[in-house]
């Protein structure tokens, strides 16, 4: 009785712990295999930029118009092969109905005739969130557009690495901005 | 023994000297008098509240845990993060097996370690997905989340567990959709496999202890789920029959408390009667104003001739639940007379409105016939108070139709005369009535 209890919990136990790890697991080959690609976040309303202790990103890829594979809906999954652009920053090249054969292509969702990249948050420390926020906004206006985001891209998945404002990292870039106390 | 009041218990205990000195009871029959309730009274309060603490001790563990690791410990490196973020699961399932072990008798162990489980589960997908700025959606990691519980629902028997698993449902299937609030995907119509996993452990809690709070709670966590999964059906299948599936809904939320639980507490009905009294009233006050059966879907060809698979499967349980309604009234009009049945009738006449309306297309039979429903409704339960000589149950009957009267009241598709007509009806209905009852109440 007890055992056949135990034999279970004991597979329930590596279930559960085989979900978080496979999510370090496959996105920790993203960051060792994946190639880097710069995408420039867009314009942000700044009332709705933050929310909590995550800013909430935009990119300027997820408003360039594409052309969606035929017959396929709002909100469906499609594959999108990446591009850059003159200024050294990611495009979209294609939205794809399957999986290319190619290593740097993201999965996404289909928003019209544009798409919905799969990464919108940057989660930031609870000690970092108001200063990050003011940053974010200051960096990422219509008339003064200097921040981006550096994600690693492998076979669908897309791991963000970090925010840049004004070309140094999220955290430099606080810390050289601190205010005087 | 029926579960009776504590107390009523602790009254009968106390009258008991007073009983003795008077010679209404002999010593001996006040002495077995207390032994008897002594015994069955002393066990249970104490594991309520043992259980009980023991739930909200986990809990509050369990969320003092999440917040230590949400606050994103920067200064650590991603490893050391991830090692935190399995600590609390480790340890919640070593915890998990001891009781399995050793405590496995005890329900307040049993649903301890459970939810302290469950609670370490999403902890661990959380902060391992903060960690690595894992996006993800919403609907996906609470459905692996509660998918990842239900096992440790079925291995604890806990009620706790069981409930949280089926607002997990919920959550999901709210949650489940890009587009507005009741924008509705078929995929939604998994939900109901999701309830349907959870139900074998519903009905062993029913078996083993149906009078429970415990099962109350997961009772109710099931009807919430259940209602917000037929909401988002509706959205599905045949859009205008939500009528039908809510009227549908309802009674049964109605019978189960009134045909299935009758045996839940002496003096006090279950409480699910009173939840399906105010849906019932609810829904039928709002279906009486001719503007609930004014929309342009009756034309909609969709409405009744879905196109996809997901559209016939949400009409085939949109359906399912009005037959699981009539077949359970005749059920409980064959066994248990002695309830009252005449809320039950809201599901048919529904149907009958709803289909008049989808024929005609016309407003006002439909909601003249859930005007005659409510006043029928009150009607009977208003006589069958006065006969059994129950004032609470006759004053309720009189409460039914001063909702309709109110509703009447606002309604702009009446004209004057005709409100006036029905006000004048419905005073000397209360005044007749009135005389009635007192009349009688006299004479007796």
């Amino acid at each position: 009785m007890k055992s056949w209890r135990l034999l279970v919990f004991a597979v329930v136990s590596l279930a559960q712990l085989a979900v978080p790890a496979s999510l370090i697991w496959k996105r920790e080959q993203t960051l060792r295999h994946g190639s880097v690609w710069k995408f420039r976040t867009a314009p942000v309303d700044p009332v709705d930029a933050f929310r909590g202790r995550y800013v909430a990103l935009e990119f300027e890829a997820e408003g360039q118009a594409i052309s969606p594979p035929p017959n396929f809906a709002y909100d469906q999954r499609v594959f999108v092969t990446l591009r850059l652009n003159a200024e050294g920053f990611a495009e979209i090249d294609q939205a794809l109905p399957s999986r290319p054969a190619v290593d740097d292509f993201i999965e996404a969702q289909l928003r019209g005739n544009t798409v919905s990249l799969p990464f919108d948050k940057y989660w930031v420390t609870e000690r970092d969130a108001p200063a990050a926020e003011a940053a974010y906004r200051a960096q990422s206006r219509r008339d003064k557009q200097n921040a981006f985001c550096t994600v690693r891209v492998f076979r669908g998945d897309a791991a963000l690495e970090q925010l840049y404002l004004d070309g140094q990292p999220l955290g430099e870039y606080l810390r050289a901005n601190a205010a005087p106390k | 023994m029926r579960t009776a009041d504590r107390s009523g218990t602790r009254w009968l205990l106390a009258e008991l000297p007073e009983l003795v000195a008077s010679g209404v009871l002999s010593a001996e029959a006040a002495e077995a008098l207390r032994q008897h309730y002594a015994a069955t009274d002393s066990g249970e309060p104490r594991r309520i509240g043992f259980v009980l603490s023991a739930i909200l001790g986990s809990l509050l563990i369990g969320a003092g845990i999440i917040l230590l690791v949400a606050h994103n410990w920067d200064f650590l490196s991603r490893p050391v993060r991830c090692a935190i973020a399995f600590t609390p699961l480790v340890l919640s399932q070593a915890l998990a097996i001891f009781v399995l072990l050793r405590r496995n008798e005890s329900a307040s162990w049993r649903e301890a370690a459970a939810i302290l489980n469950v609670t370490a589960i999403g902890t661990a997908i959380a902060l391992v997905s903060q960690t690595y700025q894992i996006q993800g959606d919403f609907a996906r990691f609470i459905l692996v989340w509660m998918l990842l519980a239900l096992p440790v629902v079925y291995l604890f028997r806990t009620s706790l567990g069981l409930a949280i698993y089926f607002v997990g449902a919920t959550i999901w299937v709210l949650s489940s959709k890009g587009g507005p609030f009741f924008g509705a995907r078929p995929n939604d119509l998994w939900v109901w496999a999701l309830l349907a996993l959870g139900v074998p452990a519903f009905i062993a809690r029913l078996r083993q202890d149906r009078n429970s709070y415990g099962t109350l709670l997961v009772m109710t966590a099931l009807a919430v789920a259940a209602a917000f999964s037929l909401g988002q059906t509706d959205e599905i299948g045949a859009r205008s029959f939500w009528r039908c599936s809510f009227a549908a809904f309802w009674t049964v939320v109605y019978l189960v408390g009134a045909a299935t639980f009758k045996d839940w507490r002496a003096t006090r009905p279950h409480p699910f009667v009173a939840a399906g009294w105010i849906g019932i009233l609810s829904l039928a006050t709002f279906l009486s104003f001719q503007e609930s059966w004014r929309t342009q879907r009756w034309q909609n060809a969709v409405d009744l001739m879905p196109r996809h698979y997901p559209d016939v499967l949400a009409a085939g349980i949109q359906i399912a639940w009005v037959l699981a309604a009539l077949l359970f009234a005749a059920y409980a009009l064959w066994k248990e007379r002695k309830v009252n049945l005449a809320p039950a009738a809201f599901a048919p006449v529904a149907v009958i409105a709803w289909g008049i309306a989808k024929q005609t297309g016309d407003p006002l039979i439909p909601s003249l016939l859930l005007n005659f429903f409510m006043l029928a409704l009150g009607i009977f339960t208003l006589l069958r108070g006065i006969w059994s000589g129950r004032v609470v149950e006759a004053n309720f009957g009189m409460l039914i139709i001063a909702i309709l009267a109110v509703a009447r009241f606002f309604d702009n598709d009446l004209e004057f005369f005709v409100r006036g007509i029905a006000f004048i009806a419905i005073g000397l209905g209360f005044l007749g009535t009135n005389l009635v009852v007192f009349k009688r109440r006299a004479r007796a």
